[in-house]
């Protein structure tokens, strides 16, 4: 009987396991690591686990203009915490018409929920760098 | 609040302990570990053939928050083990596990990582001492031969990983008063993954300490249940030499074992286990397995 007790305590402390919310994305402007450009990342589609995203990309120069060419973006998404990155092979990323400074991308997979950084490189108005930008994937 | 159940359950436990109407002669059971067979003093060679079904319900962030589930989320095992008995004191067993990765279109199945692991009984136990402790000595290793993430030619499905990647060095502890009719056990073991270079990267996980408590119950001379809970902890991840911030796991499973002896060769073992299940949690899964294994001594 005291057995069957403590049996009872332990099932119900593991059905007592309440999940947290998750926290809401919000569209994060970041600096690159040279702060050679800056990048504002927002979500046309998600972020979501497992589930195809759509990314929205906007590059302003060093002098916080808007950039007049981007070239070679590479859309990195990594999970430091779990420390791997995810399937990219279906990315295709697209220059918005009759823009210089807007792109958009599509097939953002994200291969389980939880922190992960977008690592953006691009060559913006003739250099280089790289700016990272937290996402939190439901 | 949940802390404080779980240490009056455990009190409940002790003080069953002192009131025991009988004792029971039972051999090197364990309180807990990696290694799924034990052998008992007597036994000089023992088989044990397991399956089991793993349901990944979520993963957990770093902040303890739950986010969707990675990778493949029901995952089953057919796990052979064989054990050797050199002497009523010592023993040591191979375990090799295979592996079927279920997605919601395919599946995959390859053998996952095979392991050695071992105990030496330090103290054994006597029914004329029945409150003097089973002490053990163990030791393993596993030995990294499946793919991992990092390996993964499907990474957008992960339903070719089957292994961490890493190989590890186990040694630990496990006591056990078997004697009494409730009979707690707690158990220690240490696990040190080796560095391993991936893509030009080397990569080595923090130091795993698991921490392990659990009381057993004989309600018939041939059959014991056994509830316990597990304590997770690895420290950081080193990459390239330097230590990532944030990649601290942490989890707290639960677990509920039966074991019933047809005679006294042969047993069935039926286990419900949760990863993540209380306290807090961190860089791990929540997942839910079902194991049912036959144990066959010779």
């Amino acid at each position: 009987m005291k057995f069957l007790s403590i049996l009872v305590v332990v099932f119900a402390l593991v059905s007592c396991g309440k999940s947290k919310d998750k926290a809401e994305f919000a569209p994060y402007s970041a600096q690159s690591a040279n702060e050679l450009f800056s990048v504002e990342l927002g979500w046309l589609v998600g972020p979501t686990a497992k589930e195809y995203n759509t990314a929205a990309l906007l590059f302003k120069n060093t002098n916080h203009a808007n950039a007049n060419t981007v070239t070679n973006i590479v859309f990195d998404p990594q999970m430091p915490s779990m420390n791997h990155g995810t399937h990219t092979d279906d990315q295709e990323i697209v220059q918005n018409p009759d823009t210089t400074d807007a792109f958009t991308v599509n097939g953002v997979y994200f291969i389980m929920g939880g922190p992960w950084v977008v690592n953006i490189t691009a060559t913006v108005d003739g250099v280089r760098d790289t700016a990272s930008i937290p996402v939190d994937v439901r | 609040m949940i802390r404080a159940a779980l240490i009056a359950a455990l009190a409940i436990a002790a003080a069953t302990i002192s009131s025991s109407r009988s004792s029971y002669a039972c051999a090197s059971c364990g309180s807990g570990g990696d290694d799924p067979l034990i052998l008992y003093p007597n036994e000089r060679f023992k088989a044990y053939l397991g399956l089991s079904h793993a349901n990944v319900v979520a993963n957990i962030n770093p902040d303890g928050s739950t986010a969707s589930p990675g990778g493949i989320e029901n995952k089953q095992a057919l796990t052979l083990a064989g054990g050797v008995g050199f002497t009523p004191r010592s023993f040591a067993t191979l375990t090799i596990p295979m592996l079927r990765n279920v997605g919601s279109n395919a599946s995959r199945t390859a053998i996952g990582d095979a392991s050695i692991a071992g105990r030496y009984t330090l103290v054994m136990q006597s029914i004329d001492e029945p409150l003097v402790p089973q002490v053990q000595l163990t030791y393993g290793y596993k030995h990294s031969y499946a793919r991992s993430l990092y390996e993964s030619r499907e990474l957008k499905t992960q339903l070719d990983v089957f292994g961490s990647g890493f190989s590890d060095v186990r040694l630990g502890a496990d006591i056990w008063l078997g004697m009494p009719v409730i009979k707690p056990g707690v158990a220690l073991h240490l696990a040190k993954a080796l560095p391993a270079k991936m893509h030009g990267v080397s990569y080595e996980p923090g130091l795993v300490t698991r921490a392990t408590l659990s009381v057993g119950y004989m309600p018939t001379d041939m059959w014991r249940l056994t509830v316990g809970i597990n304590r997770d902890q690895r420290d950081v991840v080193s990459v390239d030499g330097r230590e990532l911030s944030n990649t601290e796991q942490l989890n707290h499973s639960a677990f509920v074992t039966s074991d019933y002896m047809f005679d006294l060769q042969t047993s069935l073992r039926l286990s419900l286990s949760r990863q993540a299940a209380l306290f807090a949690n961190a860089n791990t899964a929540r997942i839910d397995n079902f194991a049912a294994a036959y144990m066959f001594a010779f």
